[in-house]
């Protein structure tokens, strides 16, 4: 999918993957280790988008991958997270809090009837399977899968170390509450469990080496506590001057916290974004992109948000033409921005664009 | 577009990508009971057996007709068929977001009529509902007219019972005690 080697041993890299409705890291942490956060779909083969681009540079997930994380639960990042798992079987899974609590797990088994449709709570039915499974063979539970909470670490070497900044334990309290409204209640139909738009328990990364920290900022948002979102994260205290920074929230306003930008991230930091769209709304909006291209005037994203269809058979599309108000391609080939860093770049981090990729504030 | 009453009680080729559609016979067929609301779901994996759900009973539609003796007055050709979800409901129109099951095409997100339903359907219809969707040719056998139709059809999912809620939960715990968690 990609055209590019390996990074160096002591080169950090950050690759963002963006179909249009989907996120998906791969980030080397030096020594030919791997982690991977979310998943998405690569249009092209219909599987991860970070595993199809490992392998293209000839790095084998089984043993090079060590660390997966699933930032929440959202379809829109967790597509094909099961196929990531199940691939990379050495790695320790780590996922947020919230997810360990009944009412989340439960919704999780509680899926309607057999579709084709992708669901967020259906990939991590088969994750937890997996994981299940793992644990009777014989792995310790610390091997197998870790929650994260702030200020975990997810990982720590000579050349790079990985720290949660989210979920608080008050967003994972009101986490659970919204996964508590989401139950089905008996005597209503099976129905496809809906994304709320609220996604308090994120988990948020912070990937630092010797002289490039970046900040993962998942789909947080800001809150009008600090006790949770942004609010609480720029509260730990202890982390600032990341030059790189993936946009919370697909760049949308709810994701904006300026405490974020100002206190966690040098002034004109490289900014990557992923385009999202459903329910015929798409970020990063307009007026997202001028505040973002203000803030980062070399930001970047990782695809288009929607395409033109193809074209179908001359009499469905005499249908269409009839029924449909509005039409959108919502999964494209996915779009890869690559960002490396090593020591002597001092702490600027080197950007390649490829496939849908593009700059962010060319367009605005 | 509206559709023929015979063809609206068939629902085995909404889970069949690429097999001819066979309309029903326009008598009824006593006996033949399929896709109330709340009833069984009718599914690839239960439309060939009967399903018993309280007092009504699910049998198997081509059986049924073989063991009458009936044949079928239509075939429908599909040419595009899609598993959707509903997104969104507004009041004269319903966001979808729709899997190809024709090909490989990527998913699509679509806004549609709301008079694309029966009435039957626009009951049926809440964000978070999912129906397939068949666009072809309906021929009247034996040589008869050709007319194109779009099919959407919702899936009718059975109520979850207490019982289903209780298993969820019970399964829930032991996945938790299972991961250490």
């Amino acid at each position: 999918m990609s055209s590019a080697g390996k990074p160096e041993p002591n080169e950090l890299e950050i690759s963002l993957f963006g179909p249009g409705f989907g996120e998906s890291m791969a980030v080397h942490l030096g020594n030919g280790r791997w982690m991977i956060v979310d998943s998405c779909v690569n249009g092209n083969t219909g599987r991860s988008a970070a595993l199809d681009y490992l392998t293209e540079i000839e790095v084998d997930c089984r043993d090079a991958v060590i660390a997966v994380v699933a930032t929440h639960w959202h379809d829109d990042h967790v597509r094909r997270f099961a196929e990531v798992v199940d691939r990379c079987e050495r790695a320790t899974v780590f996922l947020s809090s919230a997810f360990e609590r009944r009412e989340f797990l439960t919704l999780v088994e509680a899926q309607p009837g057999t579709t084709r449709l992708s669901a967020g709570t259906r990939e991590m039915a088969d994750v937890i399977a997996t994981l299940r499974q793992r644990q009777k063979d014989g792995d310790g539970p610390d091997v197998v899968s870790r929650l994260v909470v702030e200020e975990v670490t997810v990982h720590n070497s000579q050349t790079s170390n990985v720290t949660a900044l989210s979920p608080s334990s008050a967003a994972v309290e009101n986490a659970i509450r919204a996964f508590a409204e989401l139950l089905p209640e008996p005597l209503r139909p099976h129905l496809r469990v809906p994304a709320p738009s609220k996604n308090e328990a994120s988990v948020v990364l912070w990937v630092a080496g010797p002289r490039c920290a970046a900040l993962l900022g998942a789909d947080l948002q800001r809150e009008n506590a600090d006790d949770r979102g942004w609010g609480r994260v720029v509260a730990l205290g202890q982390w600032s001057d990341a030059g790189l920074v993936k946009v919370p929230h697909h760049g949308g306003e709810s994701g904006y916290d300026q405490r974020m930008w100002d206190q966690l991230l040098r002034a004109q930091p490289q900014a990557l974004i992923t385009p999202w769209m459903l329910g015929g709304k798409a970020l990063p909006t307009d007026a997202d992109r001028t505040r973002i291209c203000t803030l980062a005037p070399d930001a970047v994203i990782a695809g288009l948000p929607s395409t033109s269809p193809r074209r179908l058979d001359s009499a469905v599309e005499r249908t269409l033409k009839g029924a449909v108000k509005d039409r959108r391609v919502v999964g494209n080939n996915a779009g890869h921005v690559r960002a490396r860093c090593v020591s002597a770049d001092a702490g600027q981090w080197r950007i390649d664009l490829m496939h849908d990729a593009g700059p962010l504030c060319a367009a605005a | 577009m509206a559709l023929a009453p015979a063809l609206r009680t068939f629902v085995e080729d909404a889970v069949t990508p690429h097999r001819p559609l066979i309309a029903f016979p326009q008598k009824p067929i006593p006996g033949v009971h399929l896709g109330e609301p709340g009833s069984a779901e009718l599914s690839a994996e239960n439309a060939t057996r009967p399903v018993e759900i309280g007092r009504a009973t699910i049998v198997d539609a081509r059986r049924e007709i073989e063991r009458q003796g009936a044949t079928p007055d239509a075939i429908l050709q599909p040419l595009q068929k899609w598993e959707g979800a509903v997104l969104e409901v507004d009041d004269t129109t319903f966001r979808v977001r729709l899997v190809d099951l024709t090909g490989e095409r990527p998913e699509e997100e679509m806004e549609l009529e709301k008079d694309e339903l029966s009435d039957f359907d626009l009951d049926l219809l809440e964000p978070g509902a999912i129906f397939y969707w068949t666009i072809g040719y309906r021929r009247e056998l034996p040589r008869g007219a050709r007319e194109r139709v779009s099919l959407i059809r919702f899936r009718r999912f059975p109520a979850w019972s207490r019982r289903e809620l209780a298993s969820a939960h019970k399964r829930a715990e032991e996945a938790r005690r299972e991961l250490g968690w």
